[in-house]
Order: C-alpha cells, then sequence, then structure tokens
C-alpha cells in the first residue's frame, strides 16, 4: 500500500552524516539505507514525516516537516 | 519507557511477567506511545523531567533505558543521554516482541509498523459508529422534500426510511469495506477510490430496477452524486487512521477533493430538489 508519490517533505545532508544508523534504526518504514558508510533516503513514498529521525540524528543531518502523526 | 494510556501499560506489564526490570511511565496525558511522541507529550523534556525527578540513577546500578520503538518521533535519544548520562536503546514496536529484544532475538521487522487487513478492520467500527449518527439528518431532509412536494407525514416518512437504506450501505462502505479493499484499489488517493467505490456502487443499485427504486432519472442521478460523495468522503477521513500518509500528503488529497466532494454534492441536492417539483 503506497500513498501518493513523490510528496513528502523528507531531505538529507549527506556531508553531515557519520553513518551512526540510528535514522535507519528509528524509521517504522524503512526509508533509509546506507551506502558507503553514509545513509541515504532510499525510500522517499514511504515517509510518514513522523520526524521520529531528523529527531534522533546526532549530527542534526536530516529535515522533515513533521506533523502531529 | 512508556505512556500512561492503559491500555498500553497494562499491556507492557503483562509481557514483562516474570522480567526482572522497572517500568518509568511518562506523564502523556493518557495517550498512546506513537501518538504521544507525533504530539510531543512523549518528549526528550518529559523523559528527562521524569528521570530526575525518580532519581532512577539511585535506583538502578546499570545505564540502561529502553524506550519503545514508536516513541522516536517524540524523543532525540542522544540528547538524552547527554542530560542524565544514561545509554538509550530503541525497544521493538511491541511489547510481546520485548523478549526476544531483551535476548538478542529481535528481527528486523520488529522496528516497522504494518497495516494489514486485521489492523485496518480495528479502526473501521468506530468511524462507522460515527457516521451512522448522520442517518436521521438525511431522513429529515427527504421528509421536508416530501412534505413540500405535497405527500402526508406518513407517506413522507415511510418513503424517507425506505430512501435512506442506500446510505447506511454507503456508510459501510466507505468507513469499513474501503479499508479493507486498499491493497487492490487502483488509486493511491483515497477519495478517488471512493468516487470510484461510489459510481460502481450507485450503478449496481440503481441499474437493478428494484422496484423499490423505480424512480425517476434525476432521482438516481442526484442520489447517486450524494452517495459517492459521501463515500469519496469517508475515505478520504480514513487517511487520518492509516499508518503509511504523510501530513503532506493528506494536505494535498484534502485541497484536491473539497472542491470536487462540494461541487458533487450541490449538484445532486440540486437535482433532488429539482425531481421532487
Amino acid at each position: 500500500m503506497r500513498y501518493i508519490k513523490d510528496i513528502a517533505n523528507i531531505t538529507m545532508d549527506k556531508d553531515k552524516c557519520i553513518g551512526c544508523k540510528m535514522c535507519i534504526k528509528v524509521c517504522p518504514h524503512g526509508v533509509f539505507s546506507i551506502s558507503e558508510g553514509k545513509a541515504f533516503i532510499n525510500y522517499k513514498d514511504k515517509c510518514i514525516e513522523c520526524g521520529a529521525c531528523s529527531k534522533n540524528c546526532p549530527k542534526e543531518a536530516i529535515k522533515v516537516s513533521a506533523g502531529v502523526g | 519507557m512508556t505512556s500512561n494510556y492503559k491500555l498500553t501499560f497494562d499491556e507492557l506489564r503483562k509481557n514483562l511477567d516474570r522480567l526482572d526490570v522497572w517500568i518509568l511511565v511518562l506523564d502523556t496525558k493518557g495517550i498512546n506511545v506513537w501518538c504521544a511522541a507525533g504530539k510531543g507529550t512523549f518528549s526528550t523534556e518529559e523523559l528527562i523531567y521524569r528521570i530526575k525527578k525518580h532519581k532512577i540513577d539511585k535506583l538502578v546500578t546499570h545505564k540502561n533505558l529502553i524506550l519503545p520503538q514508536l516513541s522516536a518521533p517524540g524523543v532525540s535519544s542522544y540528547k538524552v543521554t547527554k542530560y542524565v548520562g544514561f545509554k538509550i536503546n530503541y525497544g521493538p514496536v511491541k511489547a510481546r516482541d520485548i523478549n526476544k529484544f531483551l535476548n538478542n532475538k529481535m528481527t528486523k521487522d520488529m522496528r516497522k509498523v504494518t497495516f494489514n487487513l486485521k489492523e485496518r478492520l480495528l479502526v473501521t467500527p468506530l468511524e462507522f459508529v460515527y457516521s451512522v449518527k448522520y442517518i436521521p439528518f438525511i431522513i429529515l431532509f427527504f421528509l421536508f422534500l416530501n412534505i413540500l412536494s405535497g405527500s402526508s407525514l406518513i407517506d413522507g416518512l415511510k418513503d424517507s426510511i425506505i430512501n435512506i437504506v442506500p446510505y447506511i450501505g454507503a456508510i459501510f462502505i466507505g468507513t469499513i469495506l474501503f479499508p479493507m479493499l486498499i491493497p487492490i484499489l487502483p488509486f493511491r488517493i483515497f477519495s478517488f477510490n471512493g468516487i470510484l467505490l461510489g459510481i460502481i456502487y450507485s450503478v449496481l443499485l440503481f441499474n437493478n430496477r428494484l422496484i423499490i427504486y423505480d424512480k425517476p432519472f434525476l432521482w438516481i442521478i442526484g442520489n447517486s452524486l450524494l452517495l459517492i460523495s459521501i463515500i469519496a468522503y469517508l475515505a478520504m477521513n480514513f487517511t487520518g487512521s492509516t499508518t503509511f500518509t504523510s501530513h503532506s500528503g493528506v494536505r494535498r488529497e484534502t485541497i484536491i477533493t473539497i472542491p470536487i466532494l462540494l461541487l458533487l454534492v450541490l449538484s445532486g441536492i440540486i437535482l433532488i430538489i429539482l425531481n421532487a417539483f
């Protein structure tokens, strides 16, 4: 089941990523994956903008327009 | 850590039976973990406050806090660690998987949220009951029209009650059938799927030319438009009950759908009124 394509308001600054994998751990829908030691947004359309990733990124590399959920 | 929603707390307690652990309950105003996290009551601040207030560092020798997976939208774990010195670990989504988590046997899917048929059906009865409340108003609308066009109170009421049956069906389709069918419906926008189901429903309902619905063309089209609108609206409403819609997506859907619904509803009402006179 998928919702509207290409609408999730989520961006990531790859330069700030230290590869801690917290985003991968806290995402309830598996949006992130890891490649060459850095995380990246792999399945943007699965993102529900819950904000767990951005809240738990120690380098504040992820920005999400999180609603109330 | 957990919320102070009774159902959550009881489920957690039940699954921690015979384990030597402490439970720290946060004041989330009686709301469950995931909603509270999104709302900001299951927060970094509340967590730090409770840990300091109950002097948790004096209570346990270890330095491990386990948080529910779905509290992550509300908690910056690295900030909590910085302020209270405890290490934060996110446990599974479901309390019943905690045992596996503690024994290092947790799988990745236990950090994910699903929305299968059973889970979808669980949230539908409430929406159905909420919507059925509006049936008397629709009966009154039909009754009013009937009386204005000259029928007696008794005949008008009988006719209105017969006319209302498709509307109860529409509410069922919008609140229960639609959620069941989501995986096989063609559109991503919920209201569009609602319109599709509404069209199919109306065609099936009125094409059979049931004797009791042997009504003029205007009546059929007018009521179809209303039935389609109701199903589309209820379908759009379901975006708030799912685990896979985003705020941005729902905003887009709402902006597109509301004008369409207004058009359909107004047209339907106008046709029904025209038919009555």
